[in-house]
């Protein structure tokens, strides 16, 4: 039984236990120290040979230890050389396909032949199936190309083959080709980016979200998409332009809305007016995308609302009058949350507990 | 070290005992390490430890068998060959419970609870919020997972806790 694949095992007894082979397994798995066993390995490796043993094959195992590790670490993670620090920063999902000339030149004619425009990307599994059939095409050929999807926390800075630079935050997914051929630029995000990009009159770069798309010449823009957020909630993209001009449009909406620097508009799904503008103050939106988190004249309840995005934490007020007092500073963005609580809370006077991913705001 | 947990799991699955299990898979590191192996790829090191692990557990409970004096469940411990494609299975586990483990603090605190046979509603009042919020940290949950990890996993991991 062990030689089949877990799915083929599943569809003979659907109802085996591996519901609990697999809690089980995962308690274990959860149990484990793995720092002390790294220890004692150590301990087991380099400490107790020999001293005569330990010059003969020191150098030997130290490069072993180096494949062995290299080796166990996952293949698949991209390493952050930005900040000089190796922590893997995104997954390529692993069924990232490369395209190929001939898938290149297939899509390039299934694009020309008008069946499938610039919306591919934005479109639902069954269409894409539909027009891949249509082409020719696998669904994998038609969406080609590379899909990254960070980590949650982690953030990362890709380079698009036309120079333009797209800052991924954490908890991204963005679907791109390693190429861009046809007339325009496209690519796909779902979640946070801010996106730099190269100007190209003659190619305009459009970035699709679930809910509709922007489109633009060379400039600067932050994009948010949220699509899984409470019920009640509205799932929307948001877009807020910092430097040159974009025109949005919603999914179902033919209409565009150009924007200008400090709008941000907010994309809905809908027929009529899917589009709401609104100016803003743009630095709360990007402040992810610089080194600093910067507040001048802030309300906590603003700052808040900054840091719990980029920490991915829940934030309340146990007292209204918090939220309102004035914050002035400078934070770095790599530190930890806690740190920057305790600055904030010795400044203004409150008292903060943090609690997992729930902090709670209090005045004495 | 990537696979130190989930080796040890794996292992626990046939000896039931984790500190043995943990001094298997130690082994099995040792072994490697004093060895001049190397590996082209990832997959020939991944279904190398796990089959040396699988080896080194049928080891040990035949040796149990003998002391006492069951002889006749020895048969049962012979050493399956497994293919290596078995091996490669068995470190999907490693790879759902690295993306369980990933997610959010509430996600992550209902898919487990689930995992553990408990329903939505018991979820709810054991963590003290409604039906309705334990069931969208489910789904967003899932929805994480789903970036995460690939089809077949995400299935497998679906029909778990569904």
């Amino acid at each position: 039984m062990k030689e089949n694949k877990f799915t083929d095992i599943l569809k003979e007894n659907p109802e085996i236990s591996k519901r609990t082979d697999f809690a089980s397994r995962y308690r274990d798995y959860n149990l484990v120290d793995e720092v002390s066993a790294w220890e004692k390995f150590e301990r087991k490796h380099f400490r107790n040979t020999t001293v005569s043993h330990k010059r003969n094959n020191f150098m030997k195992t130290l490069g072993k230890a180096a494949i062995v590790i290299l080796l166990a670490s996952a293949t698949y993670l991209i390493y952050n050389n930005t900040f000089g620090e190796k922590t893997p920063i995104a997954a390529i999902e692993s069924n990232a396909v490369k395209i190929s000339p001939v898938m290149a030149s297939n899509i390039d004619r299934a694009k020309k032949s008008g069946k499938v425009g610039a919306t591919i990307a934005a479109m639902s599994k069954e269409e894409q199936m539909e027009v891949a059939e249509e082409c020719g095409l696998s669904t994998e050929e038609l969406l080609e190309a590379q899909r990254i999807t960070t980590i949650q926390n982690n953030e990362y800075w890709l380079k698009l083959s036309d120079g333009s630079i797209i800052h991924i935050n954490g908890g991204t997914r963005v679907i791109y080709p390693e190429h861009f051929y046809g007339n325009t630029r496209d690519i796909y995000i779902e979640g946070e980016a801010y996106c730099m990009i190269a100007e190209d009159k003659e190619h305009p770069f459009i970035v699709h979200t679930p809910h509709g798309e922007v489109k633009e010449l060379g400039t600067e823009f932050n994009v948010c998409t949220r699509t899984n957020t409470h019920p009640g909630k509205d799932l929307y993209t948001e877009v807020v332009l910092v430097k040159g001009s974009i025109a949005v449009r919603g999914n179902n909406e033919q209409r565009e809305y150009l924007m200008k620097p400090g709008d941000c508009a907010t994309i809905v799904d809908k027929k009529e007016g899917s589009v709401s503008m609104t100016h803003v103050d743009v630095e709360p939106y990007i402040a992810w995308n610089t080194g600093q988190f910067s507040f001048r004249d802030k309300s906590l309840e603003d700052v808040m609302f900054v840091l719990s995005k980029w920490y991915n934490v829940e934030v309340e007020f146990a007292n209204d009058e918090a939220r309102s007092i004035l914050i002035i500073g400078n934070f770095d963005r790599y530190e930890s949350i806690s740190g920057i609580m305790s600055a904030i809370s010795k400044t203004t006077n409150t008292k903060i507990s943090i609690n997992g991913q729930r902090i709670v705001i209090d005045t004495y | 070290m990537t696979y130190y947990k989930a080796l040890v799991s794996y292992a626990n699955t046939f000896l039931s005992d984790l500190s043995t299990s943990e001094d298997v898979v130690q082994d099995v590191f040792s072994k490697l390490f004093e060895s001049n192996m190397s590996f082209d790829n990832e997959m020939k090191q991944k279904v190398f430890l796990y089959r040396t692990t699988h080896n080194k557990c049928i080891d040990i409970l035949r040796k149990n068998a003998v002391h006492s004096q069951n002889s006749d469940n020895i048969a049962e411990y012979n050493r399956e060959i497994l293919s290596e494609q078995a091996y490669v299975s068995e470190d999907i586990y490693r790879e759902m419970f690295e993306a369980i483990n990933r997610l959010p603090g509430k996600q992550r605190s209902v898919i487990t609870m689930n995992l553990d046979g408990h329903n939505l509603k018991e979820i709810a009042e054991m963590l003290d919020i409604t039906y309705e919020t334990a069931r969208t940290h489910k789904k967003r949950a899932i929805a994480t997972l789903k970036t995460m990890l690939d089809k077949e996993s995400i299935l497998l991991l679906i029909a778990i806790i569904m």
